[in-house]
């Protein structure tokens, strides 16, 4: 047995920003007892294509949703930074962090069998709702729906969306929708 | 000022030649406001479905009490306070905080039990305050349940529910002497419920034991006496009943028999989710389900635990087919719309694992349950708790060291508690459990070497508290003094309370005072700071087996501001993954020989205790168990 002392891995696994782990990769990173991950390149997120940009935000909430940081260097360019704040933040060459760390997830989603629970403490105070909307509730609640191009959507989902977004739960990123509320569920699938 | 309307009862028409009757049950504090009542739940559709009853209803008084005292307090006093009482932290704070309502009281400062309280430390400046609201509240929900006119009200009491309860059944019965009271639940069970019906004239009926069949039948002898018949011979027929006769108190003996769990019905939680939405106070809390998929406890039966009294006088375990438990559940969630899920159950029925809680997996939802198990639960019986959206448990951890586990007869020894912890630290749930020591035997040679490995332990869940073992009723320790806790009568703070109103406590209370058991007081204080550096320094600690090409690392971030990294190569890797089970050295040895390890025994010996020095293993006598989270094992 040999002993190190400092940082030499730490407990972040390094991650090319480029590659899109699986909710099953990411339960799988949690159990293995990692805090998260750190992207090996900053990312100018305003000079990124639409998609690459909003499947990176979708990815941080993602990650929330097991229990991992994200640690990246980047800024949001041109793209609004504010919906997403409650997620993990973009740290400048200093290592500074655009927004405070959240302790725990600030915006969160539990799916029920024909209803979505959302807790939002973005305001300080607890704001709970549920929603019915079977569409809404999908949007929401599947990954592959949850970050998507306005052409790849449907009349009624465009249409949730937009409701959604109304309720700051869904924020465009260009011509590209994201969803904001964290499905956090514990290391689990 | 609050006002403390009942919720509109549901008429439940039953052909039938006796006088219907309008029956209330009723949930007083220090029930939890966050889940209903599982007793109530569960005996109103048996209530509803007897002929003799026109109307049913349930009555979360603990959820008005919330809302009256916050009200009342300009809203300084709330859910969060009422929770510190409920769960029972400080005995007997619940039942003072009602004691206006049920006696002559003098200002909370004056009675006896502040002055023993402030002595040993209670904070009760917000009980106090509610103190000041208990005979308002009872008297105003009193007078508005005389006005809806109920012909029987019931309630049930366990731990804290005694004096709230005693109190509204008083006020109800100098109101409208007609109105039937009946008193039911834990606390009722064996001599404490006829100590109560003996104690409080105003009780008409005690129900002692399980409530299903002798409710039902309760009310049969009821719906008789409203149509003028004796009903003397068929009150003499319930089984544990106390009834009266002549003003005298009758006991019926218990029958012994247990309630089939296929007679027990689903529980309807409609009341409590109706009052719940109307609770201001309760906004921030999440509501949850509660539900009951066995009783007793199937460990106790072979081994009861020592200090646990829990079960009463009925341990036999019995449990509902998993498939009727995933009906309840599925239900319940669709019906009011809670994806928490709270198992009442003293103990998991392990069928469970393979049937009920994958079924709830694949529910695709987003469920959060607790359970109660036992801590030798291996990695993979953790993991399919886990899948299936088991977040929390209530393990029967209570110590670390296997010689005073084995004096409490958990069946569990240190080293597997410890892997437990490390076990749920991987995958995220969350156990909640108490180091729990004063055992009669103990010494400190059993905890010195505890003691000496906290802090290795500080990246496992800490426990919540870690008070001296209580000496409660139905304990081995209650009835065999021979075990060696010595009872020196009913608890203080509880006498306290009850003033002269009670003849003899010792049949009435649940906990009592003993003699100081275990390791003296400075020894005590010596583990309770080790306890303590582990809750202190248990946020953001980690302590994580890594794996790398041809090895492990151990990454080493317990303590803050030092970071340590231990690499393993191949041979100690697998040594190290050989101790995720626990073992002892000489079987790792025989372990390490047949996969053809190049370490010898003496190296293997060298390098665990090295890894012990390290703070890397837990060493429990002559067991070994690794501590780093993060691998799998089978």
């Amino acid at each position: 047995m040999t002993a190190v002392v400092g940082d030499r891995r730490g407990l972040f696994r390094l991650l090319d920003p480029s590659t899109r782990p699986s909710r099953a990769e990411l339960v799988a990173l949690a159990r293995s007892g990692m805090r998260g991950v750190r992207l090996t390149e900053a990312l100018d997120l305003g000079a990124l294509p639409t998609r690459a940009a909003a499947e990176h935000l979708a990815f941080l909430r993602e990650a929330a949703g097991v229990g991992l940081h994200v640690l990246w260097r980047g800024r949001f360019g041109d793209l609004d930074h504010r919906p997403f704040r409650h997620l993990d933040p973009p740290r400048d060459a200093e290592g500074r962090a655009l927004w405070p760390v959240a302790p725990a997830p600030l915006l969160t989603v539990r799916r029920g069998p024909d209803f979505a629970l959302v807790d939002d403490r973005r305001g300080g105070a607890l704001s709970r709702t549920y929603l019915d909307d079977p569409v809404e509730v999908d949007l929401l609640s599947d990954t592959a729906r949850s970050c998507a191009a306005e052409a790849d959507l449907g009349a009624a989902e465009r249409d949730a969306v937009r409701r959604l977004a109304s309720l700051s739960l869904f924020a465009p990123v260009r011509d590209a929708w994201v969803a904001l509320p964290v499905r956090f569920r514990y290391a689990r699938t | 000022m609050t006002s403390v309307s009942l919720p509109h009862p549901r008429p439940r028409h039953r052909a039938g030649p006796l006088r219907p009757r309008r029956v209330l049950l009723v949930c007083m504090p220090w029930a939890s406001v966050d889940m209903p009542s599982l007793a109530l739940s569960t005996l109103v559709p048996l209530v509803a479905e007897h002929d003799g009853v026109s109307e049913v209803d349930v009555l979360y008084a603990n959820l008005r009490w919330v809302e009256y005292v916050h009200e009342h307090t300009s809203g300084t006093i709330g859910e969060r306070d009422y929770n510190v009482i409920a769960r029972g932290d400080f005995t007997g704070m619940g039942e003072w905080v009602f004691s206006p309502a049920l006696y002559p009281t003098p200002a909370p400062e004056d009675t006896p039990f502040h002055a023993l309280a402030r002595e040993q430390g209670a904070d009760l400046e917000a009980p106090a305050r509610m103190f000041g609201c208990s005979r308002g509240f009872v008297d105003e929900l009193a007078r508005e349940i005389v006005r809806s006119g109920p012909d029987v009200v019931g309630l049930t009491t366990t731990f804290d529910q005694n004096i709230a309860s005693l109190a509204l059944a008083k006020r109800i019965k100098e109101l409208a002497p007609h109105v039937v009271t009946v008193l039911g639940g834990a606390n009722c069970d064996g001599s404490q419920g006829a100590a109560l019906h003996r104690a409080f004239g105003f009780l008409d009926h005690v129900v002692r034991g399980e409530a299903e069949l002798v409710l039902v039948e309760l009310l049969d002898a009821l719906a008789a006496q409203a149509a003028g018949e004796d009903v003397a011979p068929l009150l003499k027929g319930i089984s544990g009943l106390c009834w009266r006769e002549g003003g005298r108190s009758v006991v019926n003996p218990l029958s012994g028999a247990m309630v089939p769990m296929a007679r027990v019905p689903a529980p309807r939680f409609d009341e409590y989710f109706a009052e719940f939405h109307r609770t201001r106070a309760c906004r921030d809390v999440l509501p949850k389900i509660c539900v009951e998929g066995g009783r007793g406890c199937w460990w106790g039966e072979k081994h009861h635990c020592t200090f646990c009294g829990l079960n009463g006088s009925l341990m036999t375990h019995r449990s509902k087919p998993p498939e009727r438990m995933l009906e309840e559940i599925v239900s319940a969630v669709r019906e009011h719309r809670a994806l928490d899920v709270v198992f009442a159950d003293n103990i998991l029925d392990m069928g469970y694992l393979d049937s009920l809680i994958p079924d709830l997996g694949d529910t695709g939802w987003d469920l959060r349950l607790f359970f109660e198990v036992k801590s030798n639960l291996g990695y993979r019986q953790l993991r399919a708790l886990a899948d299936g959206g088991v977040t929390q448990i209530q393990p029967g951890i209570e110590n670390l060291s296997s010689r005073v586990l084995k004096l409490m007869r958990k069946g569990v020894q240190g080293w597997q508690n410890v892997r437990f912890l490390r076990d749920c630290r991987s995958l995220a749930i969350f156990p909640s459990w108490n180091f729990l020591y004063g055992f009669p035997g103990e010494t400190w040679d059993d905890y010195a070497p505890i003691v000496a490995q906290l802090p290795n332990l500080v990246h496992l869940f800490p426990p919540d508290a870690w008070p001296r073992v209580r000496l409660t009723r139905f304990s081995p320790y209650f009835d065999d003094p021979g075990l060696g806790m010595v009872n020196e009568g009913p608890s203080g703070l509880l006498s306290s309370i009850y003033q002269e109103s009670v003849d003899d406590l010792s049949d009435l209370v649940y906990v009592f005072d003993s003699a100081p058991a275990g390791i003296g007081r400075a020894e005590g204080e010596e583990l309770v700071a080790g306890l303590t550096a582990w809750n202190d320094g248990h946020p953001g600690a980690r302590l994580v087996a890594v794996e790398r090409p041809g090895g492990l690392s151990v990454v080493d971030e317990r303590v803050r501001g030092r970071r340590r990294e231990f690499e393993l190569t191949g041979a100690e890797g697998l040594l190290y993954r050989d101790l995720l089970k626990g073992r002892t050295l000489a079987a790792l040895a025989k372990r390490a020989a047949a996969a053809g390890s190049p370490l010898g025994g003496a190296e293997q010996a060298e390098v665990v205790a090295g890894w012990v020095d390290a703070g890397l293993v837990f060493r429990d006598g002559e067991h070994h168990v690794a501590l780093a989270t993060g691998l799998e094992w089978a």
